[in-house]
């Protein structure tokens, strides 16, 4: 099905506003790519600084496909083989990414549950079977790879990696940092626990804090 | 010739005429109508507190009984709306105090209520019978007792997911010993413990109580005391659900609440051990409304439970519930109009929790009654919302969040555009709907030509570009609330509809990609609105117009622009005089 891009400009109501002749939607952007119908995501890249100029033009990134990305299965079956290509340097690389609008993780308001909700303490039944409690995904091949995603700040792509491969956060923020290009002295480590709650890293011993992690995020040391 | 009645009659006429909207109709058809009705509403609905103000209201309506009064945007809910925002409604005690001393009934929601408005409400109105704070703050339990203290007519106290500060558990002893009028008394957001011997007092000599919501703090032990004292209650909530295993607590507690053969509606739960639920079963068949969402019940217990309740029109409940228990509702729960399912665990990505999509269309096949759904998920597909649509086409209130922002189909991994689309085609009566999950401009072209009947629609993270927009605000002529956060809507769209706006109660717009200019343009095309920024900035005219705002809230008015704004509010494009807070 074909979008219309000719539309009436004025508004529908009976007495026509003067500004919306001004604005041309004629020119929207659709951003679809018609050969293939393959919807193709954009991510706007927005700057939180101000400097001093005019609207940035619309970056596309054509960053993500979702048929090839989307499944999580697929997804740790490719890195699964990556990982195995790596032999023992004792170094994961990560190639997944995930696309999103804003440059910090762990969204602020989202998933839209009230406070008065989350106060909930719920106690831990034996519904959490062993092993890693928060980010542990399925997995290919019967392994137990624990795959959580990282934003570096300041920058709009995430990765991920798999805790599993890790024992100590010395590891953990050493291969982070190399990630993301920077220095381990650079950055700070933090992350989100069950409850939602932005914690810094290493202050919990390393059991405690695999079992409540769902989400990473690097901080620039100031 | 016009034959007009006495006015008496047509008084006497209006006064079977309860709707306001039907009252809003009535007063436009002639002057002397106009007149008649203005002197005879009773009961006044003011949807946003800052579309007018209070000297319009009483100017127009001088004899008024109960007054409804709703203050910040939706979205301070999720902690999207900044500390200060305002909805304070002293400044309306205070003209009310003086305009309607006969005042009987106060509803708010979401808006500040300090101990000072909820002294002066217990002092200034002598026939004061009922008060509702809906997810209403800024109080403690000292306006609570001025309260119970000074309005000796009491009927109803309502404190709904209101956030009070506790400062003590004595407030409730402050009701006299002679006051006997209370109907309902809900107190389950409250975290301190209230004195039990006056709670047991206050219920004994309250022959008219059918509303009682128990807080936390109230142990098990104690509730078949409660309930013997009022074994004509309607709607209970109980505390902490749980304590010792013991027989002679059990036995009580089921003896006390098969006495209560009125009982409707149970909610409170909290901690609930599974051991003291099969207290409940024998007033099962009974109930029309369940509230378990506060209790960490499995779905084994759960399902045990709604087995049992044949005519259960309304449930809310937790993820645990799982796809089981959403079959067992399927089944036994013809009745059912309201389904609510909340997450356990909302920050986790992978919780141990096997709730999916076939839970929910189970449920929409299963129960034909179905009108009102909301759901919180991880994955969905389109073809179980084309399945929905079309099995259930009598929804009118449809809000589905899959946690992960953008998820798509998890079968084809195409956006959910189609799914949705089915709900708004064939679902021909909805009002209100929430989207999530991966969404093109597609989606709102869908709704924008079918979603005639939308009043309120929240976005978050959906869209292509401003067409999407455009879609909405000129094809959905029902809509009066908008609410986007994290969505690529700009300029073109807003401007382009700008005299949409005025047709709505209100638009919210976050971190989307609206300019400061376009924000400037809007308020001084459109005085009848206001165009309200939130921005951290000390001067906001040295701010670039090609600079995008962070927060917007665009509302009709007929009070101009307010002025009990912090200093991160700005009314856009007005004098500048008015602009300065």
């Amino acid at each position: 099905m074909e979008l219309h891009l000719g539309l009436a400009l004025s508004s529908s109501s009976s007495s026509a506003s003067s500004c919306s002749s001004e604005f041309d939607l004629i020119n929207c952007n659709t951003n679809y790519d018609h050969e293939s119908k393959i919807p193709i995501h954009h991510l706007k890249k927005r700057k939180h600084d101000d400097d001093g100029g005019n609207l940035h033009p619309l970056q596309t990134l054509p960053l993500l496909v979702w048929n090839n990305f989307c499944n999580k299965n697929q997804l740790n079956e490719q890195l699964h083989d990556h990982d195995e290509d790596n032999g023992d340097d004792g170094e994961v690389q990560s190639n997944s990414i995930f696309v999103h609008h804003r440059d910090d993780a762990g969204v602020i308001g989202w998933p839209p549950v009230k406070s008065c909700r989350k106060k909930l303490c719920h106690p831990k039944t034996s519904n959490y079977g062993g092993g890693g409690g928060g980010g542990g995904a399925g997995g290919g091949g019967g392994s137990k790879s624990m795959y959580v995603k990282v934003h570096m700040e300041g920058m709009g792509i995430a990765r991920k990696i798999d805790l599993n491969l890790h024992r100590s956060y010395q590891t953990l923020v050493r291969t982070l940092a190399n990630m993301f290009g920077k220095c381990y002295e650079d950055v700070k480590l933090t992350y989100q626990d069950k409850e939602g709650d932005w914690l810094l890293a290493g202050d919990v011993p390393w059991g405690s804090f695999i079992e409540t992690i769902q989400r990473l995020k690097l901080l620039r040391k100031q | 010739m016009v034959y007009s009645f006495p006015e008496d009659v047509l008084e006497h006429v209006f006064s079977f005429i309860t709707s306001d909207k039907d009252r809003n109709v009535v007063s436009l058809v002639c002057k002397s109508w106009y007149e008649i009705e203005r002197w005879c509403r009773r009961r006044i609905f003011v949807g946003n507190c800052y579309a007018v103000s209070p000297g319009i209201v009483i100017r127009r309506f001088p004899d008024v009984k109960s007054v409804e009064l709703k203050g910040k945007p939706h979205f301070a809910d999720f902690n999207l709306v900044p500390d200060g925002w305002g909805g304070y409604v002293y400044p309306w005690i205070v003209e009310f105090s003086r305009a309607y001393p006969w005042l009987e009934e106060i509803w708010l929601k979401r808006m500040v209520v300090t101990d000072e408005s909820l002294e002066l409400i217990s002092k200034s109105f002598k026939s004061f019978k009922v008060l509702v704070l809906s997810s209403c703050e800024g109080f403690s339990t000292d306006g609570l007792a001025a309260i119970a203290a000074n309005c000796r007519n009491l009927r109803v106290l309502d404190l709904r997911e209101s956030e009070v500060e506790d400062l003590s558990g004595h407030w409730l002893s402050h009701f006299s010993d002679t006051f006997t009028s209370l109907e309902s008394l809900n107190i389950a957001c409250l975290g301190s413990e209230v004195s039990f011997s006056a709670l047991e007092r206050l219920v004994a000599r309250s022959p008219n109580l059918k509303t009682l919501k128990l807080n936390r703090a109230v142990p098990l032990d104690k509730l078949s005391t409660l309930l013997h004292r009022a074994p004509q209650l309607v709607d209970f909530g109980t505390g902490a659900y749980s304590a010792e295993t013991r027989p002679d607590t059990y036995s009580s507690l089921s003896e006390a609440f098969s006495h209560c053969k009125e009982l409707k509606d149970l909610s409170g739960f909290w901690d609930a051990s599974p051991s003291y639920l099969p207290a409940i079963y024998p007033i099962c068949s009974r109930l029309t409304s369940l509230n378990l969402s506060y209790s960490p019940i499995q779905s084994p217990d759960i399902t045990k439970i709604i087995t049992q309740c044949c005519n259960l029109q309304r449930l809310l409940v937790l993820d645990y519930i799982e796809d089981t228990g959403l079959n067992a509702l399927a089944m036994s729960c013809k009745n059912l109009q309201e389904l609510r399912v909340f997450p356990s665990e909302p920050y986790v990505v992978n919780p141990n929790v096997s709730l999916t999509e076939q839970g929910l269309v189970s449920v929409c096949e299963g129960c034909p009654k179905l009108e009102s759904v909301l759901f919180f998920c991880r994955q969905m597909s389109n073809s179980a919302l084309i399945t929905i649509a079309r099995t259930r086409p009598n929804l009118k209130c449809f809000r589905l969040c899959i946690i992960e922002p953008q998820a798509p189909d998890y079968l084809t991994f195409e956006p959910l555009d189609s799914g949705f689309g089915a709900i708004v085609e064939h679902c021909k009566s909805l009002t209100r709907l929430s989207l999530s999950g991966f969404l093109t401009d597609r989606v709102f072209e869908y709704i924008g030509t079918h979603g005639k009947k939308l009043k309120m629609l929240s976005l978050a993270f959906a869209g292509d570009s401003d067409l999407g927009l455009h879609y909405i605000l000129s094809g959905c002529e029902s809509l009066r609330k908008l609410e986007i956060r994290d969505c690529p809507f700009g300029d073109k769209a807003l401007l382009a509809n700008a005299d949409k706006l005025e047709t709505m109660r209100s638009l919210w717009m976050s971190s989307c990609s609206v300019s400061f200019g376009a924000c400037k343009l809007l308020g001084q095309k459109m005085p009848r609105v206001n165009v309200e920024v939130m921005d951290e900035s000390d001067c906001l005219d040295c701010k670039p117009d090609g600079c995008l705002v962070e927060k917007l809230y665009v509302y009709r008015t007929v009070a101009g622009p307010r002025h009990d704004m912090p200093h991160f509010i700005w009314t856009m494009g007005q004098d500048p005089a008015y602009s300065l807070n």
